[in-house]
């Protein structure tokens, strides 16, 4: 039973993930309408903060301190979390991370696992591994189930079915559970989870979790859900393995004051979302009385190196980047190949991927700025896209690639062009003779060959008028005179 | 020369008359001064400037803070008749992105002739290109750059620009810093931040520099507005676009739904993920559509191209026009498109 996860270092690049999804009208449909529901909810709730512009400055300010002193803040937690009597651990990627989870799972003779819904064990493919090591994983997140159950990948972050309609849940459910009277009622489906999940949480005394923030100043961890499945995963087994991003650390306990409410309202449009767990070392008779964390680096340190692209990791991980854009909402998550999608999945997959899927993921998104407008950290993700879309063509021309590329040659005589107006303007009257033979008689273009196809396969262009602006405003000139 | 004739009561030549502080104070008692000065305004906002005469509000709110106290000489522009006389007080350059110098002539002929209606003076710099967006948003930074540049120092002695586009504009005023900040030196980095508050977006420059909303246009269709994404989220024009079109005469306009999405376009976006680009365009194709408008118009003839060329491939019943066009357009002399 293993849940098959997106893995940039296999997925094909982005122009041809995207083709399979876009001729999927149901999932394009049920992207579509998820998204919208999410994007009205939190529309409301952002309406009725009247500070809310002050909360997203406070909510940035917070997440730059905290990368400015990332080093001072992991160590002020590591001791923290220490005293409080839980064991942290420093993985520098995810082969580490993965090594030392498995380690403390042989350490406890665990042949299962329950699971709280994680996007870092997503990132280092920490199920398959468990499986392939004879450790069963149970993910305990409703839609994580179904899409555990379906072996179905997840396409957002938050809400990572979102691709799946109801009846889809049912005939996943009916067929995997043995259920063959079950409706597509919401109370039916989720009676079924419940009642699959409930021997799961009585049975397995080994529970894995992420974390949405680390508190620096007590050592404490904090998961938020809507469903109560991590407050059961942090209340019934004997042990708890949390991994966790580095940059997920906070300075003080105050600061969730600001998080909390940017945060729920991003990403479910909720005032407050429904569990809020916190939790600090181990507490005798209550709870997991073996604790582990997991601080995982995976690269993000060398984003921490890059000054421009150092925004990222400010990154809460609420998904209105992808509810709000664009691309996003017509392909949903699996073409971004990753468990990181959309906007932030743009700028952030690459990087932790050394630059593999940077010559697509940057490029597939029409800057039209939806993503930095909701993001309650204020990051400039269009910014970060331009810089990411420099540096991997400053590296194709070091390395000499894409010489003989069309558009790059394009681009390179366009700059010729611009750079001096007689010239441009000489093209001009070439691209009128050139462009005129492919011009109808309505004076519009309807085919282009080459580069120019990828226009006109579904639009018309408007064939090149007889006289330019700066033409028209001489020979004005010129009879006034 | 008192009675019907406001020529009266200017001062200097009939060509160009200059008024004068005391030409104003003349005035005021023999003629319907703030008919002559206030074509088109709202005789409501009508209040007492420090020369003695009436004058709106805004006018008079804008014109204080776009001159000097020294130079509230306000030269007065007579073509026919009273209806005909209009303001110059302002000077601006136009600049006609790359793409609407050699694809939409149309645009840039209409902001002159609404532009110059409005009593602004003019001027263009044929050697004006590119703003070199296509570059930077490619990842080409270098050239983005030496174009940017050279935008830069050619409207070094303008004051004001004004630019039909708003990607244009945003590409100046987002992406210019970081760029100038990157690759450029100080002497650089200040004639950017000479430039910068000279750049006006052309809604931008009619509503907050001239403080105008009626333009005195008529075009009698039913029109949608397009939002493109810079003028939106770039630019923050807000109701200015509607300002502007709630007045013009004779508009059936059509509100949009999803105004805030995407048309797909993106520059080269649209050829570098011709397939993702498309879907966005069917849904946005389909919003605008809805709306049973005539012309579907936006303040970014690129957002209008991408849009235009599936309505033009879908034997669509919309076209496109740049808002400059419907500004522009009067009942002697309607928009080009209308021809």
């Amino acid at each position: 039973m293993s849940t098959a996860i997106l893995d940039p270092k296999t997925a094909p690049p982005f122009r041809e993930a995207v083709l399979p999804v876009l001729r999927n009208p149901m999932l394009r449909k049920n992207v579509a309408h998820a998204t919208q529901v999410i994007q009205n909810k939190r529309a409301k709730l952002v309406a009725e903060k009247t500070d809310w512009q002050e909360l997203r400055v406070a909510a940035s300010a917070i997440r730059t301190h905290v990368l400015e002193n990332l080093g001072a803040y992991l160590e002020q937690f590591e001791e923290r979390c220490t005293a409080a009597g839980g064991v942290v651990h420093w993985a520098a990627d995810a082969d580490e991370a993965r090594a030392i989870i498995l380690d403390l799972l042989r350490q406890e003779n665990a042949t299962e696992a329950i699971k709280i819904k994680t996007m870092t064990s997503a990132e280092i493919q920490l199920n398959p591994f468990l499986e392939a090591a004879g450790v069963t994983v149970h993910e305990t997140d409703l839609a994580e189930i179904i899409l555990q159950l379906g072996k179905e990948e997840p396409s957002h972050i938050v809400v990572p079915a979102l691709h799946i309609n109801r009846s889809q849940v049912r005939e996943i459910f009916s067929r995997t559970m043995g259920l063959k009277d079950l409706s597509d009622d919401p109370k039916e489906l989720t009676g079924a989870a419940r009642h699959y999940l409930r021997e799961k949480f009585l049975r397995v005394p080994t529970a894995i979790s992420g974390a949405n923030f680390l508190i620096a100043e007590t050592g404490s961890v904090a998961v938020v859900e809507s469903e109560g499945n991590g407050r059961m995963c942090l209340t019934l087994p004997e042990t708890m393995i949390t991994v966790v991003g580095v940059e997920k650390v906070l300075p003080q306990f105050q600061d969730l004051e600001v998080m909390l409410q940017v945060l729920a309202r991003s990403a479910t449009g909720e005032r407050m979302n429904p569990y809020t767990s916190l939790w600090t070392g181990v507490t005798p008779g209550d709870g997991p009385q073996r604790f582990h964390v997991v601080l995982l680096d995976n690269e993000r340190t060398s984003i921490l190196a890059r000054p421009k692209e150092r925004q990222t990791l400010k990154c809460i991980r609420c998904a209105a980047c992808m509810n709000h854009c664009p691309v996003y909402r017509q392909t949903g998550g699996h073409a971004y190949g990753s468990c990181y999608p959309g906007p932030i999945g743009a700028i952030l997959t690459p990087q932790l991927m050394r630059m593999h899927h940077a010559e697509s993921l940057p490029f597939a998104s029409s800057l039209c700025g939806a993503c930095f407008e909701v993001c309650p950290v204020k990051i400039d993700i269009p910014a970060v896209l331009l810089d990411l879309r420099a540096d991997v063509v400053n590296v194709e021309r070091e390395q000499g690639k894409r010489v003989f590329d069309l558009m790059y040659i394009g681009l390179r005589v366009a700059n010729t062009l611009f750079a001096r107006p007689w010239i441009f303007h000489t093209a001009q009257w070439f691209g009128r003779i050139g462009l005129s033979a492919f011009t109808g008689k309505d004076g519009w273009i309807k085919w282009l060959p080459s580069l120019g196809s990828r226009w006109t396969e579904n639009r018309d262009l408007r064939g090149l008028p007889k006289q330019t602006f700066h033409e028209w405003w001489a020979a004005r000139a010129k009879e006034t005179k | 020369m008192a009675g019907s004739d406001p020529r009266a009561c200017l001062q200097g030549d009939n060509e160009r008359p200059r008024l004068s502080k005391e030409g104003f104070g003349v005035c005021s008692g023999s003629q319907p001064i703030d008919e002559i000065l206030f074509y088109g305004r709202d005789a409501s906002d009508v209040t007492t400037n420090p020369f003695g005469i009436t004058q709106s509000s805004r006018f008079f709110s804008a014109l204080s803070s776009a001159l000097p106290a020294e130079l509230w000489q306000i030269q007065c522009e007579f073509e026919k008749s009273v209806d005909a006389c209009w303001i110059t007080f302002m000077r601006a350059s136009l600049f006609i992105a790359c793409y609407n110098d050699t694809l939409f002539p149309e645009t840039g002929r209409a902001v002159t002739r609404l532009l110059e209606r409005l009593g602004v003076e003019l001027d263009f710099h044929p050697g004006q290109t590119c703003c070199g967006q296509m570059h930077a948003n490619s990842g080409f930074r270098a050239e983005a750059f030496s174009q940017a540049k050279r935008l830069v120092r050619l409207y070094e002695k303008n004051e004001t620009v004004v630019i039909p586009g708003s990607s244009c504009v945003a590409m100046m005023r987002e992406q210019y810093p970081g760029i100038f900040e990157e690759l450029g030196n100080e002497s650089q980095r200040r004639e950017l931040a000479a430039f910068l508050p000279k750049v006006y977006e052309l809604s931008e420059f009619i509503i907050d520099k001239l403080g105008v909303e009626d333009v005195g246009a008529y075009f009698p269709h039913r029109v949608t507005y397009h939002a493109s994404c810079h003028g939106l989220r770039g630019l923050h024009l807000g109701d200015r676009p509607f300002r502007l079109l709630k007045n013009v005469r004779g508009i059936d306009f059509v509100s949009l739904e999803n105004m805030d999405r995407c048309c797909g376009f993106g520059g080269t976006f649209s050829v570098k993920n011709p397939e993702i680009s498309q879907a966005m365009l069917t849904v946005k194709l389909h919003d605008i559509l809805s709306t049973k408008a005539e012309f579907c118009t936006a303040l970014d003839n690129s957002c209008l191209m991408h849009l235009g060329g599936a309505m033009h491939r879908q034997y669509a019943a919309m076209r496109t026009i740049h808002m400059a066009e419907i500004l522009a357009s009067t009942e002697d002399a309607p928009a080009e498109a209308l021809a």
